[in-house]
Formats: C-alpha cells, structure tokens, sequence
C-alpha cells in the first residue's frame, strides 16, 4: 500500500487521541460527558480555532505568522472605540473588526514578501510594533459598556441571524474547506506551498498567494478579536496577546508543516479541540491546571518527531533548515 | 577575526557602525544630560551580563540557520531549578556548586532536546524550540505553582553586587562566557563547521560534516548560556520565578540582527553582537531613565529590527 | 489564426555573478517545425530555456514572438503567448497529486472557478495517455519514480494547447519505448502547426526528430544544421569544438592489482540490488546509465549517506559498515556529488573554507583551534595544482566560473588523501575546456593509485575515460565492460544504455 499523505496520518493520530481522551474522560472524569461541558470546550476552544484556521492557509502557502493576536486586539479595540463614539449595527462591527484585521494582514504579506528574512523573526519583530503600539495608545485602560445590543445577544448576529462561536467556527472551516478543495485558488496556494519555483514558473504565486494567504489570517484574527469581546463584553488590550504560540502548536498538531504545502482544515480543529480537551480533562480530574503547557509541549513533540514513536528516519537526510 | 564567519568587508563595516552607534548613544545621554550617567551605567552593567548570554544563546542557532524561542523560558526554568536544590539542600559548602551545576545541567538538557529534534527528527528549529519552550516553561509553571522562589541564601543576592578586579563579577562571568563562545566560532574547527551548516546544511552533510551533531552542539550550548543567564537574574532578582524577563526575546534577536549575524545562517561575529546589545541596553536604559514605557521600547526595538532587515535587503 | 506561428531569439546574454553564461544567442522556432538546440552539459541550454519561459531575466537580446517584441518577460506572459515548456528539473508539485499536476494549467488561467473533479482526471488522462502513462491521478507526485514524473511534467505541457512547446532533455530518464512515444507525439504536434524546440545531446535523437539543429556551446550558437547537413561526426565536432572526427579516447596510466572499492550483492530496497563491482587502484571504472537508473543512490550508499538493506561493501580488502559519511571518509572514500549546487559547494562560504571543510581535523594546533597556517598552505597548494583560477581565496566560491568550481569540490576531497575517489557527473555545468582540466586531474589521481569510480550520464565520457563501464538499468549493474584501448566501440556501449 501506498504510504498515506502526511494529513491523513495526523488526523488519525488525533482522532485516536480524541477518542482515548473521550473514552477515559467519560469513564474515570466526572462531570466530563455532559454535552454541557463538551459544548463548553468547543466555545473555549472557539477563538484559538479561528486563528487556527487563519494561520492554517498561511502554513500551507508556505508562510509563518505569529503577529495576529496583536492584529485581533488592534481590531477589537478599535471596534470599541468606534462604539465608545456612536452606534453601529452587527454589519458595520463585523466589516470593521475584519477589515481593520485584513489591513493589517495585507501590511504583514507586503513586509514579509520585501524583507525575505525568515517570516517567524519579521512576525515576531511586527507583534512587538503592534502590542506596544496599541499599549501606547490604548495607555492599557480597558474598555468595556458596550452597545445593547452588542452586549445583549449572547451570541453573534449575521444579518438578524443570531450565530454563536461554534457555528461561526463551522462556517469559517466550511469556508476554508471550499476554498482549499475546491478552488483552483485554493490549488494554487497548496503549489505554491509546495513548491514556491515551480509555481512562479508557472506564472502564479509570490506576492498575490502571501497577501491572501496573510490577508486571510489578519480578516479571521479581525473576527476572532471581535468574538472574544463579544465573549468578555470588554477589551483588555493584550488580553490576546501572548497565546500565538499556542496557537501555531495546535495548527503544526494538526498536520500543518512550516515547510509548506501541508495541512487540512479537518486536522487543524481537531488539533485545537484536542489540546481544549487536554486542559477540560486536567481540570476536571482536579489536577493542578499547570499541567495544561507541559503536557501540550510534550504532545506536540511527541506528534512531530517520528523517531518517538518507533518510525525510522529518511535514509538520505537533507539537514534541518 | 570575522573572516571565519562572513567576508571581511562586511565584518570591519559592521565594527564600525556598531561603535559609531556606540558612541552616538553615549554622547547622546551624556551632551543632553539625561539623568544621571552613573545611575546609568549602573543599571547597564546590570542587565547586559543577563541579556548578552541571551544574546549569545539566541546567535549561536541563528548562525547555524535556526532559532531558539525557548531561551528565556530555559533561563527561567535553570533558575528555578537551582533556587528549588538551594531551598532542599541549603546552601553551605559543596552544595552551591552542586546547585549551580544542576541549574546548568538543566538548561543544557532542555537545549539538547531541542537540538535532538532539530537535528535527529529534523523538526524545523521554529517548532523545535516552540516544543522546547512549551515543556519547559510547562514544568517550571508546574513545579513553582507559578509563583516566584524565595528564600535564597545570602550570598546568591550578594553575588549580583560582588566585583573582581574591581570589574562587578557578573560582567566577567559574561565577558569569560563570550570569550570562549568566539573562541569556538571564529577560532575552533567547529565554527566552520557550524558556519557551513548555516549555509547549505545538505552540502556540509556531502562534506563529511556531523550535521546533526553541530546542531545537537549549538543547541545544546544555547541551552547553557541560557542557564547561565538564568542564574545571573537568579542572583540579580534573588529570587527565581517562570516569567522573568518575558520582554526579552525581541531584544536578543535585534542584538543578534543587529550584530551581523545572518537570519538566514552562516554568518555572525561573537563580539559584534555583544556590542550590539551593549548599544541597545545603553539607548533604553537611557529612555528608561526619561521615563518611557516597557511599550514604547518594544515598539522601538520591533521597528529597528525591520529597519535593519530592509537596509540588509536594499543593499543585498 | 492563420499565420504561421514564429518565435526569434536574438544575442541573448546572461551571466550568473559575473560568470558569462550565454555570450549572444540567436534562434528561431517556426509552426510545424522541430528545432533542436544541442550542447554538452553546461553549454547554458537550460539557461536558454529559461529566459524563453519568462522564469530568468536575461541581461541582454530580445524575443519576438509572431513578429512582435515581447517586452514583458514573465512566466504568464510567456504562457499567454503560447510557450510551454518541460523543466529539465519538471518542476512539479510534490504534495499535489498528479491529475492537479497535469491540469493545473487550469487553475492559472481561471484562479476561481471551482474545481470539477471528473472532468479534471479524465483530462488529466487523456494528457497521460498521450505519452502512454498509465498513472493513478489521485497518486501524489511526490511518491513518484523519476521517469514517472518526467512523464507528468510532459502530460503537464501537453495537456494545454501550446504553440510553441520547448522539451528540456526530456529523454534523460526515458526507456526506448517511451522515447518512442514521445517522437510519435511531437511529430503529431509538428502537423498540427506547432513549433517545438527540443534540448538534446544525442546524435540519434536529434536526427530523428530535428528538422534544423543549433548547437550552443560556451554560451554561443556555434553552429546550425539543416536536417540533411547532419553527422554524428559533425555534430559531436561543433559541440566539443574537438576537430577529431570521431570521439577519441584518452590515454590512460595502467591499474594497480590491489581492488581498493569492492561491493559485493549490495542492495536497497526501491533503488538497486544485487550490486557487484570492483575498483582497483589506479583505475578508473565508469558507471553509466539513465536518469534514474539508481547510479546517485548506488553512490550515496558506498559512501554511507545511506545504508545497503543487502551485500557487503569492502574498502581495500576489509567489510565496512559505514554509518555515516564520516565512517566512509575515514576509511579513504570521497564524492564529488552530482548536485554542486546544493550539495558539492558551501556557494556563500570561501573558496578556502570550502577547500578546507573536509580535513579541518587535521589542520588544528595544540589548543584544537584551526592552525590557520597550515591551512593556508594547504589550500594554496591545492589551488595551485588543481589551476583554480581565483584572485583571493577569501572570494565566496558562487563566484566562480562552473570548471572552477568543480576543481574547488575535487581540491577539497584531495585534501583528504583519499584511496577511492567516486564522482558523480563530474562535468555537469562545466565549459569544455575545463573539461579537459578535470579530465586530466582524474587521471593524475589515478596515476597516483587512487581508485576512481566515474559516474555519469554521458556514455561518452565514461567510453573515453574509463579502463572499465558498468551500464546501470532499472536497479541493476550489469557486468564490466573493458572499455580502454577500443576494445568496445562508442556505439556498443550506447546500445547497451538505451536499449
Ligand atoms: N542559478 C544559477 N546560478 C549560478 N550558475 C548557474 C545557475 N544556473 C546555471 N548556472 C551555470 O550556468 C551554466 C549553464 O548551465 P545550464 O544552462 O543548466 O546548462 P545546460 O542546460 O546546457 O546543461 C553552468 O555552468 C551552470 O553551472
Ligand atoms: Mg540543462
């Protein structure tokens, strides 16, 4: 039989780690089998999915980012500044926290693409600029009294329709699973992933497939940051900020390679839900909550390393960077 | 001396503006007044020992074309480590070598995973390290309840104050460190080596060159300049706690940047990042002293770095 | 469109950092006709190729296609124009699989649309079975053999109307029959009015399927053929620039008795099997075959970058199991890769870094720190004797010309003393009068009793330079062939490569 495309592999290793992790919680983890409490873990694992889903077309066009949780608290605080100054329906709230994320997202492609230097230290120097800019500016006061109906609605509106985090979550992946197995964009940006040359001689790829893919994540990290202050009914800024590494450690869980061309929309949530699910059981069974980083960090290698688990290495090694 | 690692002319450019730098900032604070300069150059000579094994830690991957996001985390961890075996075996006689020497070993043991990974799993050094930074950070949050460690004994506090020569101890166990760090880049065999692999690790590996032994090396020294790091803020605090110096990862990389050294590999020279870094402490300790924020120096520093990477880009 | 489509090179000029790489190139492509551009390895056909498909700038010249300059070279505007070309390297997209290959001329053209799955396999079909590939289409290409996807790469180029097609060596890693196909599919293209241009090195090719041959040789059209003009003879002379009529071989020192390499029913799985052969010292025994046959995997496998899963390999007399490159160097062995590029030369690193890389053991004092003296000597000795051409060896090595380069890779691996010598394509990308320098320095490594295992694509140059061919096929080495002296004739061996 054909060797199984690396996708494929991680989804089955997750889904065999959701099912332990469902089976033993349900059998030895009170409390832990109510859909109440499995509901809960989806909406906990809500806003780190979106961003999941975001990083997950910039990895596979071969790309890194690390700046959108300070892309998503710049869009959510200007959202609630807009509010502080007038009111705004659900519409305009949604085009303004995407669009302030998808500015962003297009600055973040342009950098990248002109610098050439490796994406993970340019992103990291852009999260910097754009948290302490937007502690500068916000002077880190927090904003909160929101608009009634912002604060009403224990859920989302989309045209009228109330949506809550989950569903919302489902449509963007629906979205994402469109757009990469069914476009021939979507085609485009998994081969220029893979093979960024190639791709350039065949007339397509370098800066159009960065900005969808960085414009992508910065319009996703937009709607994240307006998510979780719907959540909240507040905006800290910063209270975002710091969770992107996790963020990338379930995306690359969920068979996303920072070599490019990999990952799928299905193993990107399963990834977030599986280290969602880790912390729900921990907390349940009354371990100390900071077990959560050691046991995700040991889960994440264990998942990335082949020669853990027993796999022998390539015979023609092509050295590490 | 940097013709090991990178061309000449690009070496003695870079000395140049480093010290033209160097220069600018002091005569900057000193002409303008700010402050007052031995305040000044008190809280430099304070942190740079600190920072600049970070820096060191965060070079040596970036030469060999990787990166170690961990390092902070890994300081942290080694501090802990030798603060928690203070508190279990007191602190008299042979115990504070052993102390200092398990903190040590710790932080070589997390660098030597990451550097297992990069180098046996041939995991890329970004998610190595992420790996590397989640468990150790994990265990040192785990075994603190994320709280600081106290109850020191003395002569840790009063080691941060000691001098030698007349020079603070500190700041020579960091000019000891980087010595031999240069020693090994530009000087040993294994410079070229980790030279090579930063450039063309595929080529290196044609070459007879133990691939994944320098990466298991560069890590793994990373590791224990980070420890060392570590168990300077261990006596600089008095106290050890997972989270100290949180800001800190931007500002190695912009020393190192800053320094000469190749995000892409290959290239670095040892003391110009340490110059670099002494640049950079001396403009925001000056900044500090005017009463700018943590912000704003995160803000300054992100912007540098881009600057830097664009003017690196335009003249390539 | 009625007219007759045309598209006319002139003087291109390209150089690489300085290295002239095409001094001034003119030819021209009609509809319904082949044209072959012909050259030795490294002769810039490739580079040629390149600048047509939009993908390199040049430095100089101009294109015109249908009478008008094109002004914007780029690969979607050379596609617009018609130009499809096979990448001598296919350039595919390992993680897709091969019908998103075949048709991803598609989602160029229209990024939106979306994709229908069972018209794209039976299109991607279709193109396959045009050169009578029967692959599964949901197969990635990643998992590919090589002669599988170079058959992609061509299905890729077929599978949208081209009027001009431009065909990289596309043969290299091709059975008979398959090259066959490939004939019977151009010349089908060829009635249908399009004008394709063919890259290759070999006589029988070219006058199969060439209606008008250039030949490029150090980055100039030295020479054009009409179909009746051509002779192996004539073509063989204006490529090498060698006014010998025939190929000639060179005069060799004679072999030692003492076998320095010997592998033994030596195996790995999905590359080679029962592998026997012997090098003694001071001879140089060639390993020929086609592209994919396994020569650079039964290479990487002597010198322990990879491990047999069967045989023995035995330097000078004693079993090894080499773990690593490293077990392999200290018991004698070298390699000159067949990828200089990515894996002969550190190209950012020093000419006298780069020398010295494999011996920095050596060269250290007491303290273990690199005795730069020594080292110096060391590579301005090698420099000298290999004829480097290079005004400070402090210059970065990408610097240099292809022949230089290659002697920095040779000059590195002598610096280690070595007993067996392996190179592989050891004048890939190399001008031809360099050639004949690293010829010569072969053969003085083997007057000097190094064992010489020469590996290459080039049937002719292991016949001229070798005591001994191996024709490697499909995993499999066949027995010696003695080769020095005439005792078998270029032909003979050529038969036995693609037959
Ligand atoms: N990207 C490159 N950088 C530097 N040198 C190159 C590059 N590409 C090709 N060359 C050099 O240009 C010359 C011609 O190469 P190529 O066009 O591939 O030849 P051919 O296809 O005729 O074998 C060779 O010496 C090769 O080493
Ligand atoms: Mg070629």
């Amino acid at each position: 039989m054909a060797e199984s495309r690396p996708e494929t592999r991680a989804i089955r290793r997750l889904g065999a780690g959701m099912a332990l992790l469902l089976v033993g919680g349900g059998l030895f983890v009170p409390g832990f089998a109510s859909t109440d409490n499995l509901l809960d873990v989806v909406t906990s694992a809500g806003i780190a999915g979106l961003f999941a889903l975001g990083l997950l077309m910039v990895l596979i066009a071969g790309e890194l980012d690390i700046s959108f949780t300070a892309v998503a608290s710049i869009a959510q605080f200007g959202l609630a500044l807009l509010f502080t100054r007038g009111d705004l329906g659900w519409a305009s709230a949604i085009l303004i926290s995407g669009g302030i994320g998808l500015a962003l997202g297009l600055v973040n492609a342009a950098v990248v693409t002109w610098l050439r230097a490796p994406p993970i230290i340019t992103t990291i120097a852009l999260l910097n600029v754009y948290g302490g800019g937007l502690a500068l500016l916000s002077r880190g006061e927090m904003l909160y009294d929101f608009p009634v109906w912002f604060s009403d609605a224990a859920v989302f509106r989309v045209f009228g329709l109330p949506v809550s985090l989950q569903v919302l979550l489902l449509a963007v992946a629906t979205a994402a699973t469109l757009v990469l197995g069914r476009t021939h964009w979507g085609l485009t940006l998994r081969a220029a992933g893979g093979n960024r040359e190639a791709a350039l001689r065949q007339g397509v790829g370098g800066v159009a497939v960065a900005a969808f893919a960085y414009g992508w994540l910065g319009f996703l990290s937009g709607i994240a940051g307006l998510a979780q202050a719907q959540l909240l009914q507040a905006v800290t800024p910063g209270s975002l900020i710091g969770r992107e590494l996790d963020v990338v450690a379930a995306t690359i869980l969920g068979g996303a390679s920072l070599a490019g061309g990999r990952g799928s929309v299905g193993g990107t949530l399963l990834g977030v839900l599986f280290i969602a699910l880790i912390g729900n059981v921990l907390v349940l069974s009354g371990l100390s909550p900071y077990w959560h980083q050691a046991v995700t960090g040991t889960v994440l290698i264990v998942a990335v390393a082949p020669f853990l688990r027993g796999r022998r290495r390539a015979a023609i090694p092509v050295g590490a960077s | 001396m940097t013709d090991a690692i990178g061309s000449r002319t690009d070496g003695s450019r870079r000395r140049f503006a480093l010290a033209g730098a160097a220069a600018l900032a002091v005569a900057a604070f000193t002409a303008f007044g700010f402050g007052d300069a031995t305040g000044l150059l008190r809280s430099v000579a304070h942190q740079v020992p600190e920072l600049g094994l970070l820096v060191l830690a965060m070079a040596l991957p970036m030469m060999a074309g990787g990166i170690n996001l961990a390092i902070v985390a890994i300081a942290n961890l080694s501090a802990v480590a030798t603060a928690l075996a203070f508190a279990r075996l007191g602190g008299d006689g042979l115990v504070a070598p052993l102390a200092l020497a398990f903190g040590l070993a710790v932080g070589g043991g997390c660098g030597a995973l990451i550097g297992a990974l990069v180098a046996h799993a041939r995991i890329d050094p970004v998610v190595a390290s992420l790996g590397g930074l989640m468990v150790a950070s994990g265990v040192g949050i785990l075994v603190t309840n994320g709280s600081a460690v106290t109850g020191l004994p003395d002569f840790v506090a009063a080691a941060a104050d000691r001098t030698v020569f007349g020079l603070p101890l500190m700041t020579l166990v960091f000019l000891a460190a980087t010595a031999l760090v240069a020693l090994l880049v530009h000087r040993a065999p294994f410079g070229r080596r980790l030279s090579a692999v930063g450039h063309n690790a595929q080529a290196s590996l044609y070459s007879g060159v133990d691939v994944a032994r320098v990466h298991l090396t560069v890590y793994t020294l990373s590791g224990i300049l980070s420890a060392l790091a570590g168990l300077v803020m261990l006596s600089r605090f008095n106290s050890a706690r997972m989270g100290y110096g949180d800001s800190y990862l931007l500002v190695t990389l912009l020393a190192a940047v800053l320094g000469g050294v190749d995000p892409k590999g290959g290239r670095g020279a040892v003391w110009a990042t340490v110059a670099a870094i002494l640049t950079l402490q001396i403009s925001a300790s000056g900044l500090n002293l005017l009463g700018a924020s943590q912000h704003a120096a995160s803000v300054a520093w992100g912007g540098i770095l881009i600057a830097k990477l664009a003017l690196d880009r335009i003249r390539a | 469109m009625a007219a007759v489509s045309s598209l006319v090179v002139e003087d291109l000029v390209k150089a690489f950092q300085g290295n002239a790489v095409l001094t001034g190139v003119s030819l021209r492509l009609e509809g319904g006709r082949v044209a072959a551009l012909s050259g030795l390895n490294g002769a810039g056909k490739s580079t040629v190729i390149k600048i047509l498909a939009g993908v390199l700038a040049a430095d100089g010249g101009r294109i015109v296609v249908d009478g008008r300059e094109a002004h914007r070279l780029d690969p979607a505007a050379m596609k617009r124009a018609g130009i499809e070309v096979i990448f001598q390297d296919f350039a595919l997209f390992p993680n897709l699989t091969v019908a998103e290959n075949v048709t991803f001329g598609d989602a160029v053209a229209t990024p939106w649309r979306l994709v229908r799955r069972r018209p794209t396999h039976a299109r991607a079909r279709d193109a396959l079975a045009l050169v009578g590939a029967d692959l599964d289409p949901e197969a990635e290409v990643g998992g590919l053999p090589i002669a599988d996807r170079q058959l992609v790469a061509i299905a890729r180029a077929l599978a949208h109307d081209a009027r001009f097609l431009v065909l990289d060596e596309p043969t290299a890693s091709l059975t008979h029959a398959e090259v066959q196909r490939l004939f019977a599919v151009v010349a089908d293209l060829k009635r249908r009015g399009v004008a394709i241009l063919f890259i290759s090195h070999r006589y029988a090719e070219v006058a199969a399927i060439a209606d008008e041959v250039f030949v490029l040789r150090d980055g100039a059209v030295v020479r054009t053929f009409a179909r009746d003009e051509l002779t192996a003879a004539a073509l063989h002379e204006a490529m090498t620039g060698a006014a010998s009529p025939a190929a000639t071989q060179l005069v060799l020192p004679p072999p030692g008795d003492a076998i320095a390499l010997e592998a033994v029913g030596l195996g790995r799985a999905g590359a080679f099997a029962e592998v026997d052969l012997t090098v003694r010292a001071g001879e140089i025994v060639g390993l020929t075959g086609l592209l994919g046959a396994g020569k650079t995997e039964l290479a990487e496998v002597l010198f322990g970058l990879a491990r047999p899963d069967a045989g023995e390999i035995r330097v000078a007399g004693r079993a090894r199991r080499f773990r690593s490159d490293r077990d392999a160097v200290a018991a004698g062995l070298a390699l000159v890769p067949e990828d200089r590029l990515a894996q002969g030369l550190v190209l950012p690193a020093s000419v006298r870094d780069n020398v010295a890389l494999a011996s920095l053991d050596r060269l250290t004092d007491r303290l273990g720190l690199v005795d730069r003296r020594r080292r110096d000597d060391l590579v301005r000795r090698l420099v000298g004797q290999l004829q480097i051409r290079v005004a400070d060896v402090a210059a970065p090595v990408a610097r240099l010309s292809g022949g230089n380069q290659q002697r920095v890779v040779l000059a590195k691996w002598l610096a280690t003393d070595p007993a067996v010598l392996i190179l592989d394509g050891p004048t890939v990308g190399v001008d031809v009068a360099a050639r004949g320098l690293i010829y010569d320095l072969v053969r003085a490594a083997a007057s000097r009793g190094i064992a010489v295992l020469l590996i290459s694509n080039e049937v002719e140059e292991v016949w001229s330079i070798c005591h001994r061919v191996h024709v490697m096929t499909a995993g499999r080495v066949a027995r010696a062939i003695p080769t020095a002296g005439g005792a078998v004739p270029l032909q003979t061996l050529e038969a036995s490569v693609h037959g």
